[in-house]
C-alpha cells in the first residue's frame, strides 16, 4: 500500500511541509504525495507510508463530486483525529487534520513545557499592545521574554551607524537601556536578524561568543543564545535575543517556534509604536510651522492678530496669516490672512504650501490680480479640490494717514472701523485659489485716518456657533456691531475685544480656527512711539 | 443618433435622463462624501443619464469642505461628459457661491 513519491510531484507541496497545523496530500490511488512534518509527527507512519485508516477513508471519498464527510479516528497515541478531506479533480485529496489543543509533539509548547502557550501568548500580546510609547514597549518585550522565555532578554533597536541601542532585563528584574560603541556583527545572528532574515537555531551559535556589553549585569556566563528578528511594518522593528544561563543546554525547537511568535508580537507593537511616534513629531512639525507669527508696528502702521486654533484635534490646518514687511519704510507692506479648506494634514500641506508661494510671490505684490493667478496656477492639482480663501492688504503709510489695498479671493471682505463709529464692508470680491481654471479679484483701495482700522477676519469667527441656543451663528451682523464700539481703539485691543466677544458667544462650544487681524493707522501724536526705528532716529 | 426599436428605459423619477441627488441637512466635512458616491453611483449605473440634478432645497448649510464636494461632482460629472444642475439654491448657498466667486464655474454648462 505503500509506494514512494515522485520528486517532480511532491515539490509542488513543498511549501505546506512548515505548516503549523498537519496537512497530508493523497494520490488517487491512497499513496503519500506529501505530508508537512507535523502530519508526519502525527500519523507516525514510517517515511512515505499512509496509516490504514487514512488509505480507507481516502479510497473511500465520493467519487460524484458530493462533498465528502469529516473523518474521525482515535490513535493509541495522539488521541481524537478529526480529518478533513478536500478532493480534487484528478482523485488525489488534501487531508487537514485537527487535533486536540497542545498535543505533545505535533503543536508548539509553551516553554518550560507548560499546556497554557496561547494563553500566555494572547496575555502577553495584551501587554505589548497597551502602549504606543516606544520605549515602554521595548520594555514589556524584554521584561516579557525574560520572566517566560529565558533568564534574561534583550531587545536590539534597528540600526543607525556605529551605535547600538538596546534594553536588557534579567529575569524577574528591571529593563535597562543601555547604548554602546559596537558593531552588530560581534553577536552570531544579530547583524542578520536586524535586517529581518529568519532567526538562526540556537544549537548553532557559540554562546561563549557573545560579548559582554550584550549581556545584562549580573548575568553570568551565558549557556545558550536565541537571536530573533522582530517583525515590522515593512521593515524589521528590532531583534530579540534570549539568554540562558550556562548549563540549560540549547533552546529546544518547539521554545523556539514560541519565541518567533513572541517575536511577530512583539514586532508588530513596536513597529506600531514607532509609526506613531513619527506621526506625531509630523504632526508637530507642520503645527510649528503654522503657528502665526507675532505682529508689531511697522514702518507706521500697527499691525495686531488673533488666532484662536479649533478644538478639534484632528482639525489642524485652516486659518492663517502672515506679514511680510516692506523692503524700505516707504514701500508696500504686504499682510494677508487666509482659510484652507479641509481638515488635517492635508490642510496643513496646503496651508505651508500658499504661504511660500505668496512668500515668494511678493517682487510682484504690486499687482494683486497676477498674484493671486500665480498663486492659483501653482495650486491647481487634478488629485482634489481642496482650496484657500484669503485677503491680501498690501499697507503703506502716506502722511499721517495709512492705505490699504485689498484683494479678496473667496474670503469675507474685511471691515474698516471708523473714527466716529461707522463700520463698512470693503467692496473687494473675487474667486478662490487652487481649484478654479482662472481666478479673479476687483482690488478695493481704503484710506485709513489716525485711529482708523481694517479688520481682517476668517469665516470661523463669523460662523462660530454658540449663543442662547448654542446653535446660532455669531454672524456678520453681531461683528460689525462689535466692531461700532471698537471706535479708536488700538490694534490689539480691538483684535482683543472681538476674540472675547466670540469666546463668550462660544462659551465651551466646538468651533473652527478663528483668525483676525487689525491693521490701524496710529493715532495723532503717536507716531514716535509706534513708527519703529526711523522714527526714534528723527 | 441610432434609432432603436425598443425604447430607452425611463428613470424611475423625474423627467427623462435626468438624475437627481437630493442634498439634506449640512453638507460639510462628514456628509460631502456621501454626495459624492451619490453622483459617482448615478454616473456609473446609468450611462443614459445625461443630466445630474443635485437637488439643493433641504441643504441647511454648506462648508467649506461641502463646497469643495461640489466642485468634485462638477468636474466628475464634467468628465463623464454629463451636464450639471444645482437646483433649488437656498440663500446662504447662492451667498457661498457668490463669496467664493465659484457661481460662474459650478453654475454654468460646460463649453462642449
Amino acid at each position: 500500500m505503500a509506494s514512494s513519491t515522485s520528486p517532480a510531484v511532491t515539490t509542488d507541496w513543498e511549501p505546506l511541509a512548515d505548516s503549523p497545523y498537519p496537512v497530508a496530500v493523497l494520490g488517487p490511488d491512497g499513496e503519500l504525495l506529501h505530508a508537512s512534518h507535523s502530519a508526519h509527527r502525527l500519523l507516525a507512519a514510517p517515511a512515505g507510508t499512509v496509516p490504514h485508516w487514512l488509505r480507507r477513508a481516502h479510497l473511500d471519498l465520493p467519487a460524484d463530486g458530493t462533498p465528502p464527510e469529516t473523518v474521525r479516528h482515535t490513535d493509541p497515541v495522539a488521541g481524537r483525529i478529526e480529518a478533513h478531506p478536500s478532493p480534487r479533480p484528478d482523485g488525489s485529496a488534501v487531508w487537514w487534520f485537527v487535533v486536540p489543543e497542545g498535543l505533545p509533539g505535533v503543536l508548539p509548547r509553551t516553554a518550560g513545557g507548560g499546556s497554557h502557550d496561547w494563553e500566555l501568548l494572547t496575555r502577553l500580546s495584551g501587554l505589548l499592545l497597551s502602549s504606543l510609547n516606544v520605549d515602554r514597549v521595548l520594555e514589556t518585550a524584554v521584561r516579557q521574554a525574560a520572566l517566560h522565555l529565558a533568564d534574561a532578554a534583550v531587545v536590539v533597536a534597528p540600526g543607525s551607524g556605529r551605535t547600538l541601542r538596546f534594553v536588557t532585563c534579567l529575569r524577574g528584574g528591571d529593563p535597562a537601556h543601555v547604548q554602546v560603541r559596537a558593531d552588530s556583527a560581534e553577536v552570531p545572528g544579530l547583524a542578520e536578524a536586524l535586517q529581518g532574515f529568519p532567526p538562526v537555531p540556537s544549537r548553532w551559535i557559540d554562546p561563549d561568543a557573545t560579548p559582554r556589553w550584550l549581556v545584562p549585569a549580573g548575568f553570568g556566563r551565558v549557556g545558550s543564545v536565541l537571536v530573533t528578528p522582530l517583525p515590522g511594518h515593512g521593515v524589521p522593528a528590532g531583534a530579540l535575543v534570549l539568554l540562558r544561563a550556562a548549563g540549560g543546554g540549547p533552546f529546544p525547537a518547539d521554545e523556539e517556534v514560541f519565541a518567533r511568535m513572541f517575536a511577530a508580537r512583539a514586532g508588530a507593537a513596536a513597529s506600531a509604536a514607532v509609526l506613531y511616534s513619527e506621526q506625531a513629531a509630523v504632526t508637530d512639525l507642520l503645527m510649528r510651522e503654522l503657528l502665526p507669527p507675532r505682529l508689531e508696528h511697522l514702518n507706521g502702521v500697527d499691525f495686531a492678530g488673533g488666532y484662536r486654533a479649533s478644538v478639534d484635534r484632528d482639525r489642524i490646518g485652516g486659518d492663517f496669516y502672515d506679514v511680510h514687511p516692506a523692503a524700505d519704510p516707504d514701500g508696500e507692506t504686504l499682510a494677508l490672512l487666509g482659510d484652507v479648506s479641509g481638515k488635517g494634514l492635508e490642510a496643513a500641506v496646503m496651508t505651508g504650501k500658499v504661504r511660500n508661494t505668496l512668500h515668494a510671490l511678493l517682487p510682484l505684490a504690486d499687482d494683486h490680480g497676477r498674484v493671486l493667478h500665480l498663486l492659483n496656477r501653482a495650486l491647481l492639482t487634478s488629485h482634489h479640490t481642496r482650496f484657500a480663501s484669503l485677503v491680501l492688504a498690501s499697507v503703506r503709510r502716506e502722511d499721517d494717514r495709512v492705505r490699504v489695498r485689498l484683494s479678496a479671493a473667496g474670503h469675507p471682505a474685511p471691515m474698516v472701523v471708523r473714527t466716529d463709529g461707522r463700520v463698512t464692508d470693503s467692496t473687494t470680491l473675487g474667486s478662490i485659489v487652487g481649484v478654479l481654471p482662472e481666478a479673479t479679484t476687483r482690488t478695493d483701495t481704503v484710506l485709513l485716518d489716525p485711529g482708523e482700522a481694517c479688520v481682517l477676519y476668517s469665516d470661523g469667527i463669523t460662523e462660530a456657533k454658540g449663543g442662547p441656543t448654542g446653535r446660532e451663528q455669531f454672524g456678520e451682523d453681531r461683528l460689525r456691531q462689535a466692531l461700532q464700539q471698537c471706535a479708536g481703539l488700538p490694534a490689539e485691543a480691538i483684535v482683543e475685544r472681538v476674540q472675547m466677544l466670540t469666546a463668550q458667544w462660544l462659551r465651551e462650544g466646538r468651533h473652527d480656527d478663528m483668525a483676525v487681524m487689525v491693521i490701524a493707522a496710529p493715532p495723532r501724536g503717536h507716531v514716535a512711539v509706534t513708527g519703529g526705528p526711523r522714527e526714534y532716529a528723527a | 443618433m441610432s434609432t432603436s426599436p425598443v425604447p430607452p428605459p425611463r428613470p424611475t423619477a423625474g423627467p427623462p435622463r435626468t438624475a437627481t441627488v437630493p442634498v439634506e441637512g449640512e453638507l460639510d466635512h462628514e456628509s460631502c462624501g456621501e454626495l459624492l458616491r451619490a453622483v459617482a453611483a448615478h454616473l456609473a449605473a446609468r450611462p443614459r443619464v445625461d443630466v445630474v440634478r443635485v437637488d439643493c432645497g433641504d441643504m441647511s448649510l454648506c462648508d467649506s469642505t461641502g463646497l469643495s464636494a461640489l466642485l468634485q461632482v462638477r468636474r466628475d460629472v464634467d468628465a463623464a461628459g454629463r451636464r450639471l444642475l444645482l437646483d433649488r439654491r437656498p440663500a446662504h448657498l447662492e451667498r457661498l457661491l457668490r463669496l467664493t466667486g465659484t457661481a460662474d464655474y459650478l453654475l454654468t454648462d460646460r463649453p462642449d
